[in-house]
């Protein structure tokens, strides 16, 4: 069963295309990178998916238990003809256009991290885990200020719930820390901590090797795993490091100039002419 | 390898090696500062106005150019003693945040409660049947707008503390609740008690009115929306004669203590506090209610200030602070977290300016100008953004240490901005220490 469902999706920037028609499903339990060179578009597709970008045209569906759910209205577009023949699809729009925004999509169930690590740096560890579950605790501000019992019962469950996550990613000895004194390495484990601290469906990560040594990078590598097999979530991930992408993706994407050129099992992709081409810059595809 | 090399390599030796110039060197560099000392303060201390004249005071610049030179030796000369080097050291070295272990906020908050006490139990010993200080109005009224500082200083610290929206026109808030209460008074018979809810709700939706606009507003421009918003309040209660009464301003009777006037002689024959009480008339006993009053209502809001910070709006608002993307990635409406931000910090700037006007018994707009806006921010900036405590004491400071220098009322402000540049250079943090609170870990469970 598919969980994301991109369908001719395309976004430009001024005059410049960034993406052309891009298309491609994510299944439901898989791994799913998406590679290409510099420049293909691929941060651009992220930011679509996690509701950051309104792509000009297109549709992204998100297969929830609850009801798919369009990712491309939540920012609340111009209205269209078609608004106007039907009162349900008008008043979304409204809803939208008046309380849309970004956040709607991570709290459909996507979270992601970003290229270059945005922690809240002057917070602690545990801190920044805390204010991700902010629609998780009780936000009431008289029990909060009076400090009834169900308000320390849920900040509680808050703190295990980030426990449990630093836990996860051996992160537990530096819970109160400054998020931003953290070593490269650890501030990467943090923003995925963070991000699954909304008990995501499809998490999004933008390279999350990028910076990492071989080590890291293999402990990464495990953790994914695990993230999949134990916690049943979905991860579509960005990354460079083809050695990586091979090892733990189930299904790879590969952008180049804005458009799926190629799509598959790593082995296929790996031996995709027209892959190798983007990549390598070969003129004539060697069959 | 070979000294510079070294020096290189060494960045806080190389540092030291400049600071410390030796003999010559500070006596060079004490002659500049006082030569540079003399030029400024010749025009503007050896010249003073005499009626249509104005007479030459030869005298004055050369003294304040002595004191600034003799001044930048001690400090040089001090700074070459190994004693000397140490505490500029320290003073210098940029504060840490500290992390309080969890569980430990004990004696910081026994230590709060002191000082609580202690404002509270203090004026009853300056005021009793066997001792009366006989300056203790003036004391009181200090007291009364320091404390309104405080408010002021906690509400703001919310909006540029916590959630790092830089507002230049928080002056306005203020002027919505002393204006709530005076306006409230007048055409609706408002008591002072009644108007501290309706201030507070009137100040907040304008917190929120302003917010709509500035929702996608950062830094400069923010500060210069702001700073507008302020001067609009201003200019509306200024210009709209028919309803404000325009620069003649609004009389904001005292507050009663249930109803009991706090008078010599009550209106219209009513009973008035002290004849309730059997006691001799002093107009001290209003001040002093006031005081309690808003002490209570300090204290209140002091802790919903510590509490918030460990709420969840409270950690939305430095997340938001922080990193405002990151926070939308993370579900969190940036725009309710804002609406809040400024809302709740509007609120208190509300109820300081219902006690503002309660306490003068008129308002008009020349108390809200853009130096109070200024002078909020001082306190803000100086106390350490987002600390409570800092915040409390550099409001203190800010009220008080100007009423000290009443005597030498010429040079007030000149020893005004030196602190604040001296502040400046040594502690651009604020007064206190940045702390953050440690939370217990709870390992052990399975993530869900």
């Amino acid at each position: 069963m598919s969980l994301l469902e991109v369908q001719d999706l395309s976004m430009r920037f001024g005059g410049v295309a960034a993406l052309h028609q891009v298309g491609f499903v994510v299944e439901e339990g898989t791994i799913t990178a998406l590679i290409g060179p510099n420049g293909a578009g691929k941060t651009t597709v992220f930011n679509c998916v996690t509701g950051f970008y309104r792509p000009h045209q297109g549709s992204i569906r998100l297969h929830r238990p609850e009801g798919a759910l369009e990712l491309t209205e939540l920012l609340g577009g111009p209205f269209r003809g078609r608004d106007f023949a039907s009162p349900g699809a008008f008043f979304r729009r409204l809803k939208y256009k008046i309380a849309g925004g970004s956040h709607l999509a991570a709290r459909a169930g996507v979270a992601r991290t970003f290229q270059n690590i945005r922690l809240f740096r002057g917070m602690t560890v545990m801190e920044n885990l805390l204010a991700a579950q902010y629609n998780r605790l009780n936000r009431h501000l008289l029990s909060g200020v009076l400090g009834t019992p169900g308000f320390a019962r849920a900040e509680r469950e808050g703190i295990r719930r980030a426990s449990a996550w630093l836990e996860f990613f051996a992160l537990l000895e530096d819970a109160n820390r400054l998020a931003g004194e953290l070593p490269y390495g650890k501030q990467r484990r943090l923003e995925m901590a963070r991000a699954m601290c909304i008990s995501p469906r499809l998490l999004c990560l933008d390279e999350p090797a990028a910076g990492l040594n071989p080590q890291e990078t293999a402990e990464l590598a495990g953790w994914i795993r695990r993230l999949r097999q134990d916690h049943g979530v979905t991860l579509l991930l960005i990354e460079h490091d083809m050695g990586l992408v091979m090892e733990i993706s189930d299904h790879v994407v590969v952008l180049d100039h804005g458009e799926v050129i190629a799509a598959g099992t790593p082995a296929q992709v790996r031996r995709d002419p027209k892959v190798l081409t983007a990549y390598l810059g070969l003129d004539e595809p060697s069959p | 390898m070979n000294r510079p090399v070294l020096a290189a390599m060494e960045p806080a030796a190389a540092l030291g090696e400049a600071m410390r110039p030796g003999w010559i060197g500070a006596l060079r560099q004490a002659l500049l500062a006082g030569g540079v000392a003399l030029l400024l303060f010749g025009p503007l201390s050896g010249v003073a106005l005499q009626g249509y004249d104005f007479r030459a005071v030869p005298e004055a610049p050369w003294l304040l150019a002595a004191a600034v030179f003799c001044g930048r030796l001690l400090y040089l000369l001090g700074a070459e003693t190994i004693l000397g080097a140490a505490l500029l050291r320290r003073l210098t070295l940029p504060p840490v945040t500290r992390v309080s272990s969890p569980g430990r906020d004990r004696r910081r908050r026994l230590l709060a409660w002191g000082i609580f006490a202690a404002a509270v139990i203090g004026p009853f010993l300056l005021f009793n049947p066997w001792y009366q200080h006989p300056n203790l109005n003036y004391l009181l009224k200090v007291a009364i707008l320091t404390l309104i500082y405080v408010l002021l200083g906690l509400g703001l610290n919310i909006v540029v503390g916590l959630a790092g929206l830089l507002d230049l026109g928080y002056v306005a808030f203020y002027a919505v609740g002393a204006y709530a209460y005076a306006l409230g008074h007048q055409y609706w018979g408002l008591s002072f008690w009644e108007a501290i809810p309706l201030g507070a709700a009137l100040a907040g939706m304008a917190g929120v009115a302003l917010a709509f606009p500035v929702l996608r507003m950062h830094g400069d421009y923010l500060a210069i929306v702001t700073l507008g918003f302020g001067e609009i309040i201003r200019l509306i209660l200024n210009n709209w004669l028919a309803f404000t009464g325009g620069p003649n301003g609004v009389r904001a009777p005292h507050p009663t203590f249930f109803g009991l006037e706090f008078a010599r002689v009550g209106k219209e024959g009513a009973l008035t506090f002290h004849e309730y009480l059997g006691l001799p008339y002093s107009p001290v006993h209003r001040y002093f209610y006031i005081y309690l009053a808003l002490m209570a209502v300090t204290g209140a809001l002091a802790v919903t200030a510590i509490r918030l910070k460990q709420m969840p709006i409270g950690r939305a608002w430095e997340a938001l602070r922080e990193d405002e993307i990151a926070c939308r990635s993370l579900g969190i409406n940036h725009v309710m977290v804002k609406l809040s931000a400024f809302g709740l910090g509007a609120m208190a700037g509300g109820i300081g300016g219902v006690f503002f006007a309660g306490s003068q018994g008129f308002v008009s707009p020349t108390s809200f100008t853009f130096i109070e806006s200024a002078h909020i921010l001082a306190i803000v900036v100086l106390g350490g953004m987002g600390s409570i405590t800092g915040v409390t004491a550099a409001a203190a400071a800010l009220t008080i240490l100007p009423e000290l220098l009443r005597n030498f009322s010429d040079y007030r402000m000149l020893i005004f901005g030196l602190v604040m540049v001296v502040m400046m250079i040594w502690r651009p943090g604020g007064f206190s220490t940045p702390q953050r609170r440690g939370y217990p870990v709870e390992p052990g469970h399975v993530p869900a």
